[in-house]
């Protein structure tokens, strides 16, 4: 059988890969996806912990986590889009006007 | 139909929001400023509602005990609801003259309701959904001015570390829901020996630390705050930093020290070295700015740093003087940031296309142009500094007493080396203020900004000079913490 | 672990059966096709009209707004799923219903504010 281990070394690796992505891509679309797998990374760590332990709070925070994520994303893609307005592209790596 | 009343100041806040929202798509730009009316007193009846409760002493677990009311929730309820009065009567100037008055107004409240739901929040589900409706608001608040290349870059960074972190946050939650099986925060305290010992525990501790970290700017989490201070619009710096940042700190009082109480070893230790390198990286870093906002934001990643303090230390004194500190630098640092506002305000009246209007060359001879803004900034910043007879002054004695008391004194000595360093930048903004030549008459300051400003000063007053009942309440509300 | 491995065949078939597939169609509609060579044959096909145009083309930046919008009023659905589990056998229609309307009463407040503010609108 599979057991709980497998689930949460996939979701470990899944962040891993969500956060490495962070870390090494400029573009804006890109970064939201990264940000998209973290989270959902999390949401399989919910869902694997509420059926193997038979309790049902797990796949509740799933369901509200989900749509907390569509709503990140649209904010996010707002902000992303206003920028394009401005300026023609997202690398993010061009925006640097606020520093020390 | 008694759990609905106790919500009553949420659900005040939430019809305003909505009232606000669709009355807004029907006005005319130039009747809009009512919008900015109806927040205010939405938000005063609630103030109004949350006093009365608060002053019953009620106690009361509601929807399945995943919210709770109780002094803590209550106090830091009027927090986040007196930061929101501040803001909402300033921006009616602020905003005033936008076509897109009622997005602003909105989002404002539904963020502060996201922060109010955090601290009555007894469940880690409401705790992060709490925390992400405040945080996904405040994200689009301070890219309000969508024309701005500099608002957006703000935002567009606020907006990524605080999605990164929610997912850092969310999967250490993830893993102390999987290991005591419970949502419920009284429940994880219950089986949080589970955790002990277990490297699933260590990682969970990281985890969530990073992501209120995040929150409170903390030094290693502290990246965006500088940037967002300085690019977002004052008044709603003035919200990040009385409010959001708070926030932060309610949050980390019910996961880490409620819930997770079992691992102090652990996350006492990881707070010691975050509290020391907090507070001393933002002193020192705040010494070199120019922009008095950088500035402020440096200085509240500071006080971030005091504030933690109270985790180390751990006693009931401790925390009560933590939380008075969050009350008194809520009413210190919006006021300061209102003021930067009305500065900003009076060098866009004589020049429409000025840019960096938080440069300390515009503080030049301020106490000439703008008499009443000069005192209410010099009085903030000496109450950032902990001037005795302000509200600093005596959260930082709370706070820094009680850490002697515990035997921690070498981190008394390193807070208060601090607070001396941060004297040298705060006096740098006064000697522009008082003792520099200006050309360019006297400014009035526009009624809604001063009317805000000036409560902020009474309050930061009303707490250094009388302090007892503040302290009351507050260590009323340590008690809920160690039970 | 042979539990797995076992549980795993049916997908090793599919996976063998879909590697050979291609082979196999493009073998018999190489030997059963009729051929024939001319000018128009390389041509884009579009629907026989004379082709204009770039083939390829990208999405202007407001359509994943405008899918976005679609996004927020799709998972809103999600919700009304756990209401419908305990809707029966519990005795708490009436509330739920309540509840309910409540939601959806501040979903369409949503709407209406999408609506007027032309989010609906295609290049604004």
């Amino acid at each position: 059988m599979i057991g709980l281990e497998h689930y949460l070394i996939l979701s470990a690796i899944i962040f891993s890969i969500g956060l490495y992505g962070l870390m090494t891509l400029n573009n804006g679309i890109r970064l939201m996806m990264c940000i998209e797998l973290m989270l959902n990374a999390a949401i399989i760590n919910l869902v694997a912990f509420s059926a193997y332990s038979h309790d049902i709070t797990g796949q509740v925070f799933a369901l509200f986590v989900i749509a907390l994520a569509a709503a990140e994303a649209a904010i996010g893609l707002a902000i992303m889009l206003a920028i394009y307005r401005i300026r023609d592209d997202i690398e993010l790596n061009e925006i640097n006007i606020l520093r020390w | 139909m008694e759990d609905i009343l106790l919500l009553a100041p949420e659900i005040i806040l939430a019809v305003t929001a909505l009232v606000v929202l669709v009355a807004g798509l029907y006005l005319k730009t130039e009747h809009k400023v009512a919008l900015g009316f109806i927040s205010v007193a939405g938000i005063i009846m609630a103030i109004a509602l949350t006093m009365s409760i608060m002053l019953a002493k009620t106690s009361a677990s509601m929807f399945y005990d995943t919210m709770v009311i109780d002094p803590l929730s209550q106090v830091f309820k009027l927090v986040f609801l007196s930061v929101a009065l501040l803001v909402s009567i300033a921006s009616v100037k602020y905003v005033s003259e936008d076509r897109n008055t009622e997005e602003f107004f909105a989002l404002l409240l539904l963020a502060i309701i996201g922060m109010m739901v955090v601290s009555s929040s007894n469940d880690l589900i409401t705790l992060f959904l709490g925390f992400e409706l405040a945080g996904l608001a405040t994200y689009a608040l301070v890219g309000f001015e969508k024309k701005n290349i500099k608002v957006l870059e703000a935002s567009m960074k606020y907006f990524i570390i605080g999605a990164v972190s929610s997912a850092f946050l969310l999967f250490g939650m993830s893993y102390v829901y999987g290991m005591t099986g419970t949502t419920n925060i009284p429940g994880i305290a219950a089986n949080a020996h589970l955790l002990v010992d277990n490297p699933i525990g260590i990682v969970a501790i990281v985890m969530l630390i990073a992501g209120f970290g995040y929150k409170m700017s903390l030094v290693p989490f502290h990246m965006w705050a500088p940037d967002t201070y300085q690019g977002a619009p004052s008044v709603i710096s003035a919200l990040l930093a009385g409010a959001s940042k708070k926030m932060g700190f309610i949050a980390a009082f019910k996961v880490i020290i409620v819930a997770l109480i079992a691992l102090n070893a652990e996350w006492q230790t990881i707070f010691a070295v975050l509290a020391v390198i907090t507070m001393t990286l933002g002193n020192v870093v705040a010494l070199s700015q120019d922009s008095v906002k950088r500035m402020l934001a440096y200085s509240s990643v500071a006080q971030a740093g005091y504030i933690s303090m109270a985790f180390v230390v751990l006693t009931p004194t401790a925390l009560a003087g933590g939380i008075l500190y969050i009350l008194s630098h809520a009413f210190m640092k919006a006021g300061a940031f209102i003021a930067v506002a009305i500065v900003g305000f009076m060098i866009l009246v004589g020049n429409k296309d000025a840019r960096d209007t938080d440069h300390i060359d515009n503080f030049r001879g301020l106490s000439k142009r703008m008499p009443i803004t000069a005192f209410a900034l010099m009085v903030f910043l000496l109450a950032l500094a902990g001037i005795p007879a302000t509200a600093g002054f005596v959260s930082k004695f709370v706070l820094f007493s009680s850490t002697i008391e515990a035997g921690l004194v070498w981190l008394a000595v390193i807070a208060i080396l601090n607070s001396a360093i941060s004297l040298f930048y705060y006096a740098r903004v006064i000697k522009y203020m008082y003792f520099m030549p200006t050309e360019g008459g006297r400014i009035t300051e526009p009624a809604p900004y001063a009317i805000a400003m000036i409560l902020a000063l009474v309050a930061v007053l009303v707490i250094g000079i009388w302090p007892e009942p503040f302290i009351y309440w507050a260590s009323e509300a340590a008690n809920v913490l160690l039970i | 672990m042979a539990g797995i491995i076992d549980s795993y065949i049916p997908v090793a078939i599919i996976l063998v059966v879909a590697i050979i597939m291609p082979f196999i169609t493009m073998f018999i509609v190489n030997v059963l096709s009729p051929r024939s060579s001319g000018e128009t044959k390389f041509d884009t096909y579009e629907s026989g009209s004379d082709p204009t145009g770039e083939a390829r083309i990208q999405f202007k930046v407001e359509y994943y707004l405008y899918a976005i919008s679609f996004v927020i009023f799709d998972v809103a659905v999600l919700f009304m799923f756990p209401w419908s589990v305990v809707f029966v056998g519990y005795d708490i229609a009436a509330l739920l219903t309540i509840e309910l309307l409540i939601f959806i009463t501040v979903l369409l407040f949503g709407f209406v504010y999408l609506w007027k503010k032309e989010g609906l609108q295609w290049e604004k």
